[in-house]
């Protein structure tokens, strides 16, 4: 669409959910990238760098612990992080990693796109 | 006073004294006293015959003397020139006379009528006649004498008169004769001087003629007193007794038959009896002297008989005061009083033996309630056990360990304390020892349960507990004496042991060590099984709360799934947008299909739990049921090949959606945990009469130290990992409680990084309970729940 088209890099295990999320952040007019564990998250990070970053903590293979740090190391410069959980304390989970927003599952629709725009919006 | 010496009169010595006084000093002095009396008897009686002696020879001497004299005075009176009556021839011979006759005062020459008529000395009595002598001798015609003064003298002299004759025998004139009774008195005096003896003479009278005291003569001292018996009715030789001036005078007395005087020889008592008082101080002061030494005597000798006997007071009452040791009297020394001396020692031994044991009692008891309470001031055994194994010694042991098994059965050495750590090598060898295995007679000792008690340890026991020579030469090193190896057993299970080890010291350790020990182990043991129970059950909650996170989680997804596509279908629906609603319809029923089997997964947990699980058996062919699931799950994932191989299969009867619900656990796991894809081989066949179902994967395997517990309730082995895939921790425990609800078995092999294999059996239809309604018959006697 727009030449500036921000990045979502969107790391979610579950199929269902990832599919979901990402359909309503394109209908939203981001650009999603999908992976569905750290290790493949990674991946996608490297090849482009995502201007947001919305994260699942459990997941197969590498989790949102482990692609946090090393996200962090591979990209110089404030990426933002939101933690995306089911987990009872969303809050622990963002504290662990140090990330700048969470949101917690199952979330309103208008949240996920209220915080995604906030992150983006603000300068980075 | 009265009381001390009443308390003395009381004590032994003094009756031992009192019985030595009666029964030897009072018959010796009784017998010294007759003996110095008989002494007394006999020198009285010697002395009387002395003193008779000498008074019968000075009697002799002067009767002889005065028979001289009186015949001597004849021969005068009967000379010519006497007899011649001339004056002056007379007169001559007188002078000449006494010139040669000293025993004569004077001599003179009387005429019958009595004057004088010659003399030897001029002057004197111009007459005499008056003298009955005098009247005697020119009376009669017989020579005669008297004691008188002399009336020429004055005194008291022996006047001799002696007829004078004529031719014609005719008394014509008298011859008078003074002697001075102090020359006769000179010859008794003599006889005093001799003898020591004081002899005198008495006249008829009883008045003293002679005396070696010539005052004594002058006055003729009376003697009447002595009661002598005197004018003529002499009696024979006799001895009196009398006191003059306080002086105890015996006194022999011979009567002189001629004279009618009687001659007496005095003597001093002291004097005679010199020799016997000599002998009876001799006699007293060895009685003195015996009795002092018979009072030494008795008091050394009931010092020897009391002093055992104090001896044994000052031990009771040291005993009294709790000192065991206060030295009793030899039991040689006083034979009569050995038996109480044996006694009271004896007496004393098993006091100390009582005192010793409650004291070990006390400390024992003392002790274990340290014990207890550092045991009980935490959960946290293994510190607690480290501080446990210090207080043991030295108190108990010079040097304890402690070893416990693990979960997993390993044994494990969890303290090691020493009595003196700084004792360098022993304390090297300690630390070697701490990280050495287990000495294989803990290990009995911990499989048997019992405790095992090392009295005396021989380099031959020694050898046979250690594991090889090197830790023979350790334990040698060590020193060890005697030793306590006591299992720590707690409800039925053994948790580890104890081995309490005597080597400095030189204990020797006894049966009531042993308990001691033993008492210590199960407490402590108690502390173990407490603090791992209550770990159990904080383990039990931690799983329980993150089991409730993780259903959360898992509830949520779909959930969100669910609540997402509804709010995104709205909005469509109200911006006029177009649907896709095939789409999202599929999406929504597989999420409300998984939020069910999710609850009934937990239901399926609580039914099982309560023993509710129901199972509708029927026959059915397991390599067909575990195909069709095989298939189902190949369709979820492609990075999987899901193999399966039937070597052999067998009818069983079963509840088949149960069964299913089994081998796709294992199966879903298996490609879970192979987040790399790859082979899942799974595997039916008949093993030892059972039908058996295997699913191997080469995933990321399971650590060993998370294996036990893998069938356990929501535990999840990979939770906080980052192999931490989700999931409850329901599956394979629901697996094995449905496996074994069907009598059969489950059980997995798993290597770390490796893969694993899980395998589960079920009885073959008709092979050993027949019938499928038996399963559930099965099922009816299980025990609810599993605690």
């Amino acid at each position: 669409m727009v030449p500036e088209q921000r990045c979502v890099l969107l790391v979610e295990d579950d199929p269902d959910l990832r599919a979901f999320v990402a359909e309503v952040l394109t209908e939203a007019g981001y650009r999603v990238l999908a992976a569905a564990d750290g290790l493949a998250a990674l991946e996608q990070a490297a090849a482009q760098r995502p201007d947001l970053v919305l994260l699942d903590m459990r997941m197969p293979r590498m989790d949102g612990w482990e692609f946090a740090r090393r996200f962090r190391t591979q990209h110089v410069g404030h990426v933002p992080i939101i933690v995306f959980t089911a987990a009872t304390d969303a809050t622990q989970r963002a504290g662990e990693i140090q990330a700048d927003g969470y949101l917690a599952k199952p979330f309103e629709l208008a949240e996920l796109l209220a915080i995604v725009e906030h992150h983006l919006s603000s300068p980075a | 006073m009265t009381v001390r010496a009443m308390r003395f009169l009381s004590s032994l010595q003094a009756r031992f004294l009192l019985g030595l006084v009666l029964i030897g000093l009072f018959p010796l002095g009784t017998i010294g006293q007759i003996v110095v009396a008989q002494a007394h008897q006999a020198l009285a009686e010697q002395s009387a015959r002395e003193l008779t002696g000498l008074a019968q020879g000075l009697g002799a001497h002067l009767e002889a003397y005065i028979g001289q004299l009186l015949s001597d005075c004849r021969a005068m009176a009967a000379l010519p020139d006497i007899a011649s009556m001339d004056t002056a021839r007379q007169d001559a011979l007188l002078k000449v006379l006494y010139q040669h006759r000293q025993d004569y005062a004077r001599l003179s020459v009387f005429d019958r009528a009595g004057r004088r008529l010659a003399s030897s000395h001029p002057g004197g009595a111009p007459s005499i006649a008056a003298r009955p002598s005098f009247q005697v001798a020119a009376g009669r015609g017989e020579q005669a004498w008297e004691i008188a003064p002399a009336l020429s003298t004055g005194r008291v002299s022996l006047l001799i008169h002696t007829p004078i004759r004529d031719e014609q025998r005719r008394v014509v004139g008298v011859l008078g004769a003074v002697v001075d009774l102090a020359s006769l008195s000179t010859l008794v005096r003599h006889v005093a001087d001799q003898s020591g003896a004081r002899p005198f003479v008495l006249d008829g009278r009883g008045a003293v003629l002679l005396h070696p005291d010539p005052e004594v003569v002058q006055e003729q001292r009376d003697y009447t007193w002595l009661g002598i018996p005197s004018h003529g009715r002499l009696p024979g030789p006799g001895v009196v007794r009398y006191r003059v001036a306080d002086e105890q005078f015996i006194a022999s007395y011979v009567p002189l038959p001629t004279t009618n005087w009687t001659v007496v020889v005095e003597r001093p008592e002291a004097v005679v009896m010199a020799p016997a008082e000599r002998w009876r101080r001799l006699a007293i002061s060895g009685l003195v002297a015996s009795a002092a030494l018979a009072v030494l005597g008795a008091v050394l000798l009931a010092r020897t008989l009391t002093r055992p006997v104090r001896l044994l007071a000052a031990a009771a009452r040291a005993l009294g005061a709790g000192e065991l040791s206060a030295p009793l009297p030899p039991a040689a020394s006083a034979s009569e009083l050995s038996p109480l001396i044996n006694a009271f020692a004896e007496m004393r031994a098993n006091l100390a033996a009582r005192t010793a044991e409650r004291e070990r009692l006390i400390s024992a008891q003392h002790f274990l309630a340290e014990a207890s309470a550092i045991l009980a001031s935490t959960l946290d055994y293994e510190a607690t056990l480290a501080h446990v194994a210090q207080l043991t010694v030295p108190q108990l042991a010079d040097w304890c360990v402690v070893d416990i098994l693990d979960r997993d059965g390993v044994l494990r050495r969890l303290a090691v304390a020493h009595a003196d750590p700084s004792g360098t090598a022993q304390a090297r060898l300690l630390q070697e020892l701490a990280g050495q295995p287990e000495v294989p007679a803990v290990a009995e000792v911990i499989q048997a349960g019992r405790a095992v008690l090392y009295t005396h340890i021989s380099d031959d026991l020694l050898a046979s507990v250690a594991r090889d020579a090197e830790h023979r030469q350790t334990l040698r090193a060590l020193g060890v004496r005697s030793a306590m190896i006591v299992p720590l057993v707690g409800r039925g299970r053994t948790l580890g042991g104890i081995v309490l080890v005597s080597a400095q010291s030189g204990r020797r350790y006894g049966p009531e060590d042993l308990a001691q020990a033993e008492e210590l182990a199960r407490r402590c043991a108690q502390a173990i099984d407490n603090a791992r129970l209550y770990h159990a059950a904080q383990e039990g909650l931690r799983v329980r709360d993150e089991f409730l996170s993780t259903a959360a989680h898992e509830l949520k997804t779909p959930i969100a799934v669910i609540k997402g596509y509804v709010e995104l279908l709205r909005r469509r629906i109200a911006a006029g947008r177009p649907l896709h609603e095939t789409q999202v319809l599929e999406v929504l029923e597989r999420q409300c299909n998984r939020l069910t089997r999710l609850i009934q997964d937990f239901l399926d947990v609580a039914r099982a739990e309560y023993g509710q699980l129901e199972l509708r058996s029927e026959r059915c062919d397991l390599a067909a049921l575990v195909r069709a699931v095989v298939e189902r799950l190949q369709a979820t994932t492609s990075a999987h090949c899901l193999e399966l191989c039937v070597i052999a299969s067998a009818p069983v009867v079963v509840d088949r959606d149960r069964i299913e619900q089994v081998v796709e656990n294992l199966l879903s796991n298996a490609i879970k945990y192979s987040p790399g894809g790859g082979h899942i081989w799974v595997t039916v066949d008949v093993q030892a009469g059972d039908a058996v179902v295997s699913v191997r994967d080469e995933g990321i395997g399971i650590p060993s130290d998370r294996q036990a517990q893998l069938f356990e309730r929501f535990y999840r082995a990979h939770a906080g990992t980052p192999h931490d895939y989700g999931g409850m921790g329901i599956g394979l425990h629901l697996s094995r409680e449905i496996v074994a609800r069907h009598g059969g078995k489950i059980w997995f092999s798993s290597v770390e990084g490796e893969g694993s294999t899980f395998t589960f059996s079920l009885p073959i239809a008709g092979s050993r309970d027949g019938e499928g309604g038996s399963c559930g018959a099965r099922a009816e006697v299980r025990a609810p729940g599993r605690g």
